[in-house]
C-alpha cells in the first residue's frame, strides 16, 4: 500500500486562514452543549454500575475479557505448556512451569499456570498463539478488582474454574 | 597453503555457479558449506561415519542421471553442483515428506522445538504443515520412553537418522542401541537387557536432529529461545571441556530469576571436539542449590546472617587477635583446585602479605572415574594451575596434609572455595577443624566443613566471573561471567580485596584480567598472556 | 473616613468574592460543559442525601479532597521557593481585578461610589504588568521541583507567555489610540456613545481585528488548549509536575481565576464593560426616539448584571473553545505568535494610526 501523504493544511483559501474552520468547529460543539443542555435524557451514556452493558446489549464475541483456561473432558487443562503463549506476551505476564504428565500421549502439562493480570495489557496475543485452543479471553470479566497486588497473579485453578462469560 | 598442496590435491568444482576449490576427499556437504551454501542433513554429523540414509541431501550434478547425496559424495575435478535446482527441491521436499509420514508434528509439547532441524524445514522452509497421510493412518509408536538415567525416547518423533547409533559405536565405544524391525515399522531401541547409559549418553540428545531424544534433566525446563549463551568451561574435572551455559533470557519479576539451566558442549577440536560428558553437563547444579546467600558468623554455637561490614570487621579483629597472640606460624591458608587462577593468585598473595603465614598449599577435591576419552580422574578444573602458580607451603610451612591433620599446630584456619573432606579422611578433618580458634571458609555452597567454621563468606561459582582455569595438560582457557553472582556474593578475588583493605593493606581492586597480566608477568611459563590472547578457544603452554 | 474604608473593604469583598466563587464554580463548568458538548453527562455522583445539584458538589469534594492530601515536596527541590510558587502564580489574577470596573458611579445619599476597587490612572497598562508576573509562578515552580519535565514545563511557559505578551499588548494599544485614554473606567464610558446615533461604540466595533488578536493572545496568555504545551495534562506534562495536594490545586486554580481576569478583560475592552446599549444613566434611549425613564439604582443594578452576564459568556466561550480546539504544535505555537499575531498587531496599529489621522 502506497503511503499517502495528507496535506493538512487545509484546502482553498477559507480553510487555510483557519478562521473560519474554527467558527465552524465551534458551532458544531455548541450546537451539541445547547441540544443536550435542554435535553440531557438522549446522551448515550450509561450509568454504569446500575447499568450494565453487557444486560443492555450483550458482549461481542470479540471482546477481551479475563483469561480463562479451557479444560479437556476429563477436567485436565487442554494446555500443554508449550510456552508460545509466554513467547508471545509483549508484557511478560505469563509464567508457566510445565511437569511431565502420568500419560505419555499427553506428555506435559502445565504445573504451575500464573498471569499478572496487572501486568496484562488485554492485547490477546496469547490467545492468538495457543496452538490448543487452551487460553481464551471469553471469561466477560471485565471488572478486575482485588485488595491486594499479590492476588492479580491468577493461578491455574482459578483460570481453570472460570466458564465461557456469555453466549454466541 | 602451498606446501599442503602437495600432500593433498586441490579439486576445483562449481556450487550453484560459484566455483570453488576443495581438498580431495571432502564430500559436497562440507564443500557447500565452506562457502556459505547450506545443505539440508539429518543424518550426516562431522563428527560421525557417514551414513547416508536419509536422503535429505540429494543434489543434481550435471551429468549424473540421479540425483546424490551431497553428504556421501567427494568432490571431484569440473564438478558442476546445484543444490536448489527444481529437481534438487523437489526431491527435498519429497523426502521430507517421507520423514514427516509417520510424524507426529506434536512440536507444542515436544521439548526440541525451536532448535529441530525437522520444524525448521518444514515448517519455515517448505511450509508442509498439511500431512497427506491421515493422522489415524499415522503409525503409533511408544512415547515418552526412560531409556537411559538421563534419556527419554519418542519413537514417534524419530527420523531414523543412526546418528545415535553411530554415536554410541564410534564415540562413547558402548553399543547400546540400534533399529530393530523392518521398512515402516523399523524403530530405535536399546539392545535387549541394556540401557543407553554410557558416561557421554546426552550427546545424543544433541546430536538427535529431531526431538526423538531429549534429556531428562532439561526436558520441559524451559524452551531453548528463552535461553542466551556464554562460553566456558565445565568445572567437572581437569580436562576442561569447552562449554556453552545456558541461562533464561526473560525474568518474570518475582517468579523467576536467572539461573543456568544446561551446559551444551562447545566446539573445540583441541579438547573436546564437540562432545561432554553426563557427570560433567550436570555440574551446573551447584550453581543454582545450596547456596551460601549471605556472610555467616557463628554466635554462641549458632550460625547466623550478618552483613558483609561486619563480616569483615570480625575477621578483621579475629585475624589480628591471632597474628598478636600467637604469630603467623600457627595460622593456615588453603586455596582450591576448583578456584579461578586470578582468585587463587590473589589468595597466595593474601596469604603471604595479609596472613604473613608461610601455611599455604591448596586442596584437590574429589577423584573418581576416569578414561581416554574426555573424563579424567581429577574431578577438579584447575589442579594445573594451581601447581603452575606455586600455591605450597613456603619456608618453614607445613602443608595440607598436615594443615587438616588433628596434630596440626594452627589455631585459625582460612579455607577458599573448597571441601577438606572431599580429598582427606572425613574424621581426622573433623577433628582438626574442631580444635580451631578461627575458621574462616569462604565459599559459593554449603559443604560438610561448614559445621566447624566460625565463619563463612559467600563467594560467586565459576559462571559468575570471569577468570581462566588451567586444564590437565596445560592449555589456558577462559571462563566468561555469564549472570550476575547471587545478590550477597561476591567473586572471591573481590572478598580478598575488601578484607585486605580493611586490614589496611593498600591493595587496589583489579579486575580478573589485570591480575591475569601480573600473574603472566611473574610465571614465566605464562608469560605474555592476557585475556585478548586466550580467547575464547584457549592458548596450551 | 472610616466609611470609605467600609466601601472599599466591601467592593474588594465582593469581587474577590466574585473571582474565586466563579473560578471554582468553573471547574465544575468546565467539566458539565465538556460532558455536554461530547454526549456525556459529566459529575454527576457526589451528593448530600441523595441530591446531586447537577453535579454541583464535585468542586466542594474536590476541595476537601485537594485540602486533605499530602503536601508532598520532592527531596531536593527547593523548598522554600517550591512552597511558594502557587501563590505567585494566583496572585496576578487576583490582583488584575481590582481595575476592572463592573459598574457605573453608584450616587447613594449624596456619595458618589466608584463601582471599581482602584481607580487607578494608568489602569490597562497597571493590568498588563501585573499579568507578565504571571510568569514567575510558573517558572518557579517549575524551576524549584528539581524535575527535568518540570522544568522543561516552565520553559515552554515562559517562552510561550513572554511570546504572546507582546501580541496582547500590542493588540489593543488601536484601542487606547481611538479612545485616547488607559483608564478602564474611561474606557468603558466612551464604549457607552453611539456613532451615527444608532450604533454603540463598542470596542469590537471599531478594532475587531484587534478583538480577534486579543483574543487570542489571552487565551495563549492563559495556557489553555489550543495553547496549553505548557502542561499538556494528558501526555507531557508541566511544570506542577511535582506538585500535589492544595498547591497543585492553586495552580489550578489559578487557571480558572485567569479566565475570569480574561473574560472580564475581553468584556471591559471590547463589549462596552458594564453598558447596555441605549441604556444612559437616566434610562433607555432608542434611536427611533423612544425612551423609558429608569430610575437611577436600577439602572446601576442593570449594568453590574449585564457586566456579570457578559463575564460569563466569555467564561463559557473560553471554555468552548478550549473543548474543541486541538492543541498546537510548539513550532506552530510560535510561528503562530512571531510570525503572525505580532506583524498583524503591529499593522493594525499603523491602519488605525491612518484612520485616526484622516479622521481628525
Ligand atoms: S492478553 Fe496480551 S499481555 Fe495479556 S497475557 Fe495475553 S499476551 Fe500477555
Ligand atoms: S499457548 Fe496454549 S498450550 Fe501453549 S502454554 Fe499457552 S495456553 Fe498452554
Ligand atoms: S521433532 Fe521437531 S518437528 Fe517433530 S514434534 Fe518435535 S519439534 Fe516438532
Ligand atoms: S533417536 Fe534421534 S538420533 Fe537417533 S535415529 Fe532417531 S532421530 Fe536419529
Ligand atoms: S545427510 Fe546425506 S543422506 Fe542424510
Amino acid at each position: 500500500m502506497a503511503m499517502v501523504v495528507k496535506d493538512n493544511n487545509g484546502q482553498g483559501f477559507l480553510e487555510k486562514i483557519y478562521i473560519p474552520e474554527i467558527i465552524r468547529g465551534l458551532l458544531v460543539t455548541s450546537r451539541h452543549f445547547f441540544k443536550n443542555l435542554f435535553n440531557i435524557k438522549q446522551v448515550p451514556t450509561i450509568y454504569y454500575p446500575e447499568e450494565r452493558t453487557e444486560v443492555k446489549w450483550g458482549l461481542s464475541p470479540r471482546w477481551r475479557g479475563r483469561h480463562r483456561l479451557t479444560r479437556k473432558d476429563d477436567g485436565m487443562p487442554r494446555c500443554t505448556a508449550c510456552m508460545l503463549c509466554a513467547t508471545a506476551c509483549p508484557s511478560h505476564c505469563i509464567y508457566i512451569e510445565p511437569t511431565e504428565s502420568a500419560d505419555p500421549a499427553v506428555e506435559k502439562y502445565p504445573a504451575v499456570f500464573m498471569i499478572d493480570e496487572l501486568r496484562c495489557v488485554f492485547c490477546g496475543l496469547c490467545v492468538e498463539a495457543c496452538p490448543c485452543d487452551a487460553i481464551r479471553m471469553d471469561s466477560g470479566i471485565y471488572s478486575l478488582t482485588e485488595y491486594s497486588r499479590a492476588n492479580f497473579l491468577y493461578e491455574k485453578d482459578v483460570l481453570m474454574a472460570t466458564e465461557r462469560g456469555y453466549k454466541d | 597453503m602451498s606446501a599442503r598442496n602437495q600432500e593433498i590435491e586441490v579439486k576445483n568444482l562449481t556450487i550453484n555457479g560459484q566455483a570453488l576449490q576443495a581438498e580431495d576427499g571432502t564430500v559436497i556437504l562440507e564443500a557447500a558449506r565452506s562457502i556459505g551454501i547450506f545443505i539440508p542433513h539429518y543424518c550426516y554429523h562431522p563428527k560421525l561415519s557417514i551414513a547416508g540414509c536419509c536422503r535429505m541431501c540429494l543434489v543434481e550434478i550435471q551429468g549424473q542421471p540421479k540425483l546424490q547425496p551431497a553428504c556421501r559424495t567427494p568432490v571431484e575435478e569440473g564438478m558442476i553442483v546445484s543444490t536448489d535446482s527444481s529437481k534438487a527441491i523437489r526431491a527435498q521436499r519429497a523426502q521430507l515428506e517421507f520423514l514427516l509420514l509417520n510424524h507426529p508434528i506434536d512440536c507444542p509439547i515436544c521439548d526440541q522445538a525451536g532448535e529441530c532441524g525437522l520444524q525448521d524445514f518444514y515448517m519455515m522452509e517448505f511450509g508442509q504443515h498439511k500431512s497427506r497421510f491421515a493422522k489415524e493412518e499415522k503409525i503409533k509408536r511408544p512415547k515418552a520412553v526412560a531409556i537411559g538415567p538421563h534419556i527419554v525416547f519418542d519413537a514417534e518423533r524419530c527420523i531414523l537418522c543412526t546418528r545415535c547409533i553411530r554415536f554410541c559405536i564410534e564415540i562413547a565405544k558402548q553399543p547400546e542401541i540400534g533399529t530393530k524391525n523392518r521398512g515402516n515399522h523399523s524403530q530405535i531401541t536399546t539392545f535387549p537387557g541394556q540401557q543407553l547409559d554410557n558416561p557421554y549418553s546426552i550427546n545424543t540428545v544433541d546430536i538427535c536432529p529431531v526431538g526423538a531424544l531429549t534429556s531428562k534433566d532439561f526436558r520441559f525446563k524451559i524452551r531453548p529461545w528463552f535461553l542466551y549463551s556464554t562460553p566456558s568451561v565445565c568445572p567437572g574435572c581437569a580436562n576442561g571441556c569447552n562449554i556453552f551455559i545456558c541461562i533464561n533470557k526473560k525474568h518474570y519479576v518475582n517468579l523467576q530469576r536467572a539461573q543456568i539451566y544446561r551446559l551444551k558442549p562447545k566446539e573445540n577440536p583441541e579438547v573436546n571436539d564437540c562432545w561432554l560428558c553426563d557427570e560433567g553437563r550436570l555440574s551446573y547444579k551447584l550453581v543454582n542449590e545450596n547456596r551460601v546467600l549471605q556472610p555467616h558468623i557463628r554466635q554462641d554455637g549458632q550460625l547466623v546472617l550478618v552483613s558483609w561490614e561486619r563480616a569483615i570487621n570480625e575477621i578483621k579483629n579475629r585475624v589480628q587477635k591471632i597474628l598478636t597472640e600467637y604469630g603467623p606460624q600457627r595460622i593456615g591458608a588453603l586455596a582450591s583446585s576448583k578456584a579461578t587462577n586470578e582468585a587463587n593468585y590473589l589468595f597466595k598473595k593474601f596469604a603471604h602479605e595479609v596472613l604473613e603465614t608461610p601455611n599455604l598449599d591448596f586442596l584437590k577435591g574429589l577423584t573418581g572415574y576416569g578414561d581416554d576419552f574426555l573424563i579424567r580422574e581429577d574431578k577438579t578444573p584447575n589442579t594445573r594451575g594451581a601447581i603452575d602458580l606455586e600455591i605450597g607451603p613456603g619456608a618453614g610451612g607445613i602443608g595440607a596434609a598436615e594443615m587438616l591433620s588433628p596434630a596440626n599446630p594452627l589455631k585459625g584456619l582460612w579455607i577458599m572455595g573448597a571441601e577438606p573432606t572431599e580429598s582427606y579422611d572425613n574424621e581426622q578433618v573433623n577433628e582438626a577443624l574442631a580444635s580451631l580458634e578461627l575458621l574462616i571458609i569462604q565459599t559459593s555452597n554449603f559443604t560438610a566443613s561448614c559445621q566447624w567454621a566460625h565463619i563463612i563468606l559467600p563467594s560467586a561459582t565459576f559462571a559468575e566471573v570471569d577468570g581462566t582455569f588451567i586444564n590437565y595438560k596445560g592449555r589456558v582457557q577462559r571462563v566468561f561471567k555469564a549472570m550476575q553472582p547471587r545478590p550477597e556474593s561476591l567473586a572471591n578475588e573481590v572478598i580478598l580485596g575488601r578484607v585486605a583493605r580493611a586490614m589496611g593493606y593498600d591493595w587496589q581492586e583489579h579486575t580478573p584480567a589485570e591480575i591475569m597480566r601480573q600473574i603472566a608477568a611473574e610465571i614465566p611459563r605464562y608469560h605474555g598472556l592476557d585475556y585478548e590472547k586466550i580467547g575464547d578457544k584457549g592458548i596450551q603452554t | 473616613m472610616i466609611l470609605d474604608a467600609l466601601i472599599i473593604l466591601i467592593k474588594l469583598a465582593l469581587v474577590l468574592g466574585m473571582i474565586m466563587n466563579l473560578a471554582g464554580l468553573l471547574t465544575w463548568a468546565e467539566r458539565k460543559q465538556s460532558a455536554l458538548m461530547q454526549d456525556r453527562i459529566g459529575p454527576n455522583r457526589a451528593n448530600i442525601f441523595g441530591f446531586t445539584f447537577y453535579g454541583l458538589l464535585h468542586p466542594i469534594a474536590d476541595g476537601i479532597k485537594l485540602i486533605t492530601k499530602e503536601d508532598f515536596i520532592p527531596a531536593r527541590a527547593n523548598k522554600a521557593i517550591h512552597s511558594l510558587a502557587p501563590a505567585v502564580a494566583m496572585f496576578p489574577a487576583l490582583v488584575t481585578y481590582a481595575v476592572i470596573p463592573f459598574g457605573d458611579i453608584l450616587r447613594v445619599g449624596g456619595r458618589e461610589i466608584n463601582l471599581q476597587v482602584a481607580d487607578l490612572s494608568v489602569g490597562i497598562i497597571f493590568i498588563f504588568s501585573i499579568a507578565s508576573l504571571a510568569i514567575y509562578g510558573v517558572m518557579l515552580g517549575g524551576w524549584s521541583s528539581h524535575n527535568n519535565y518540570s522544568l522543561l514545563g516552565g520553559l515552554r511557559a515562559a517562552a510561550q507567555m513572554i511570546s504572546y505578551e507582546i501580541a496582547m499588548g500590542l493588540s489593543i494599544v488601536g484601542l487606547l489610540m481611538i479612545y485616547g485614554t488607559v483608564e478602564l473606567d474611561d474606557l468603558v464610558r466612551q464604549q457607552g456613545y453611539l456613532i451615527g446615533g444608532w450604533l454603540p461604540q463598542w470596542g469590537i466595533v471599531v478594532q475587531p481585528a484587534a478583538f480577534f488578536l486579543f483574543l487570542c493572545a489571552a487565551i495563549a496568555e492563559n495556557k489553555r488548549t489550543p495553547f496549553d504545551l505548557p502542561e499538556g495534562e494528558s501526555e507531557i506534562i508541566g511544570y506542577f509536575l511535582e506538585y500535589s495536594g492544595m498547591r497543585f490545586g492553586m495552580f489550578f486554580l489559578a487557571e480558572f481565576a485567569d479566565i475570569v481576569v480574561a473574560s472580564a478583560l475581553l468584556t471591559t475592552l471590547f463589549f462596552g464593560g458594564w453598558q447596555i446599549p441605549f441604556l444612559m444613566a437616566d434610562g433607555f434611549h432608542l434611536p427611533g426616539g423612544f425612551s423609558l425613564a429608569l430610575p437611577h439604582l436600577l439602572v446601576v443594578v442593570l449594568q453590574v448584571a449585564a457586566f456579570g452576564l457578559k463575564v460569563v459568556f466569555f467564561c463559557w466561550f473560553l471554555l468552548l473553545v478550549r473543548w474543541t480546539l486541538p492543541r498546537f504544535r510548539y513550532d506552530q505555537l510560535m510561528r503562530l505568535g512571531w510570525k503572525y499575531l505580532f506583524p498583524l498587531t503591529l499593522a493594525n496599529i499603523f491602519i488605525t494610526g491612518l484612520i485616526v489621522l484622516a479622521l481628525a
